[in-house]
């Protein structure tokens, strides 16, 4: 169930759906988009959007081919702002700060610092596998060898991809597989420890054992860190989402506990979507 | 009045498809080998001749021996050491200005008519005669700034007629970088500069380099800028060396002295009446061709390793 206007108190923002899960404690947000709208040129391509994001928890973002996922996901860490004519309206607020990341006047490092992203399509740089998981420390001045070599494997390990990749480290991270790729795209934004992870179709270009391994470890990562994940496919969302926002033509149709919107849905498009009806 | 419908052609059965496109695959293959053939035909006479003409020549008292009245005592070490000192000073120069301006203009410049413009410039100039580079360095380094002909003024005319084809060189391969790198490294909170030095640079350095070679490789066998800013035909001394044995112990005094340079060398043997300058002038050729050649490979070499790093 969609609540446009969040209660006054920002950081326990309550709607009924949150409470279903954490049915005593108001849930705590990492984030909040709140009537955003969002141009490609004249090009309208999110119309008032607003949707909570849980700490700690997963929440998936299905809905038809085209319906703005992806446009929603790119608007947290500021992906838009490297292609011209693009603009934001309105508000996506990150917590425990409160500051309002699509706002003109902040820069779009400062959300990138913060929020990491995984692509549709595996993207490691062309580069060894240590380099590419050092990436993000180095980036950040972190160049202490023992940190980074710390930082590097604890990120491979969360990313259950250092047993098979520890006698590999300084080869190419082509040589990996697809699955491993993404797997390591993962680790790589893992080792800067982001606030916030966004993946977009993060298993869609990869083969069915490699995903259910990527979806484990959307498991494994639950509760550490908050995630929002982009698929198309809606047993992916039923089994590894927490919440699931249902978007439509650029609107947020319905946002609820996962198991609610699978099983009962307000809204009638919904319906026909995860019935399988359109989309 | 019959009604109009269009007759139907005769259908081709599947087989005469199959044997059609094989046909024309068989045909197009038999083309390009043909050119392929004869330009190499061509490529290789011309060495051929070189060899039977020059081979003989070359030994060390030719790569040691300053040009000369006679034939038999002529040698080319004025112009193998003013080529190679040319080379450095277009290289030294043309690669960091060429790649600086193509990320400049492919990463930072703003897109507008004044960008536009440059770019279209850029793309031309890589097509002006060499000879009105020469007569822009002769004009401007020469007289105006009186630089002399000197093996500096050579290397940045060189510089600037090589210039255009490593800027476009660099915008192609920075261009031809998968999106996903670049929004790879945005995504990881890379500044411009970081994402461009970090992650752009060293994935289009295979293309820079190609581009790098095709540039100098033109540049080594220029004759007419450098003839036309002045280089002397007949040098019978090297430049100062660039080691000293007192501090500093290098100095940039060579770049101030005269020079000759090989296809000069070569120009003014041919020139001349006397069957032996000839045998001269193809020997030299020889050389040219090899150094050339050897500038390849190094690059070649360099590409592969960079490439296999990358994958
Ligand atoms: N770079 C772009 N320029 C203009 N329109 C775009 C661009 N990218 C996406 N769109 C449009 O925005 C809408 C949402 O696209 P997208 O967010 O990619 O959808 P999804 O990820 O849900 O499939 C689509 O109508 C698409 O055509
Ligand atoms: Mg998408």
């Amino acid at each position: 169930m969609l609540q446009p206007g969040l209660s006054e108190n920002e950081m326990t923002a309550v709607t009924p759906a949150l409470d279903a899960v954490a049915s005593k404690e108001p849930a705590p947000l990492r984030a909040s988009v709140r009537n955003l709208n969002f141009f490609y040129g004249d090009n309208q391509a999110l119309k008032g959007v607003e949707l909570p994001i849980v700490e700690g928890k997963v929440t998936a973002l299905i809905g038809p081919s085209g319906c703005g996922k992806s446009t929603l996901l790119r608007c947290f860490n500021r992906m838009h702002d490297l292609y011209p004519g693009n603009r934001y309206q309105g508000e996506i607020i990150l917590y425990p700060e409160g500051i309002n990341i699509v706002a003109p006047e902040v820069d779009p490092m400062l959300a990138r610092l913060r929020i990491g992203m995984v692509f549709q399509k595996p993207n490691p740089f062309p580069k060894s596998v240590y380099e590419n998981v050092a990436s993000g420390l180095h980036i950040r001045g972190i160049r202490n060898r023992s940190e980074v070599d710390g930082r590097v494997e604890a990120a491979l390990r969360q990313a259950a991809l250092w047993d098979e990749v520890k006698d590999r480290l300084q080869e190419s991270a082509y040589g990996l597989s697809g699955g491993q790729q993404q797997r390591l795209c993962i680790a790589r934004t893992l080792a800067p420890d982001p606030e916030l992870i966004l993946l977009d179709e993060p298993t869609s270009a990869l083969d069915p054992i490699a995903t259910a391994k990527i979806e484990e470890l959307m498991d494994e990562l639950r509760g550490a860190y908050t995630i929002v994940i982009v698929t198309h496919n809606m047993q992916q969302a039923a089994r590894i989402s927490d919440f699931t926002a249902f978007m439509h033509l650029g609107h947020m149709v319905e946002y609820d506990v996962a198991s609610l919107i699978f099983t009962n849905p307000t809204e009638e498009r919904t319906r026909s979507y995860i019935t399988g009806r359109f989309g | 009045m019959k009604p109009l419908a269009a007759q139907p052609s005769r259908r081709l059965s599947d087989a005469e498809i199959v044997a059609r496109a094989h046909r024309s695959d068989r045909n197009f293959a038999i083309l390009g080998l043909s050119v392929l053939v004869i330009s190499m035909i061509v490529l290789l006479s011309l060495i051929v001749d070189f060899m039977v003409d020059g081979l003989g020549r070359i030994d060390l008292d030719f790569l040691t021996s300053f040009p000369s009245r006679r034939a038999s005592e002529a040698g080319i070490l004025s112009a193998w050491v003013g080529t190679t000192l040319v080379m450095l000073v277009t290289t030294a120069l043309a690669v960091p200005l060429g790649v600086a301006a193509g990320l400049y203009l492919e990463e930072y410049a703003p897109r507008n008519w004044i960008t536009h413009l440059i770019e279209i410039n850029v793309t031309n100039l890589a097509g002006v005669p060499s000879i009105i580079y020469g007569l822009l360095a002769l004009g401007l380094f020469v007289q105006s700034l009186a630089m002399g002909q000197t093996i500096l003024v050579a290397g940045i005319t060189l510089a600037l007629l090589i210039l255009p084809i490593i800027i476009v060189a660099t915008r192609e391969a920075v261009r031809s970088i998968p999106l996903e790198i670049r929004e790879g490294a945005y995504a990881l909170g890379a500044d411009k500069w970081q994402t461009v030095s970090g992650y752009i640079l060293p994935t289009a350095r295979p293309g820079i380099l190609t581009g790098a070679i095709v540039g100098m490789s033109r540049a080594i066998g220029e004759t007419a800028p450098i003839i036309t800013i002045g280089a002397l035909t007949f040098i019978a001394f090297l430049p100062p060396s660039p080691v000293q044995d007192t501090f500093p112990f290098i100095n940039f005094n060579w770049l101030n002295s005269p020079f000759t340079v090989m296809p000069i060398q070569m120009f003014n043997w041919v020139s001349r009446p006397q069957a032996a300058f000839h045998v001269n002038a193809a020997a030299t050729g020889l050389i040219l061709l090899l150094m050339t050649l050897l500038m390849n490979a190094i690059a070649i070499w360099l590409r592969y390793k960079i490439r296999r790093s990358m994958r």
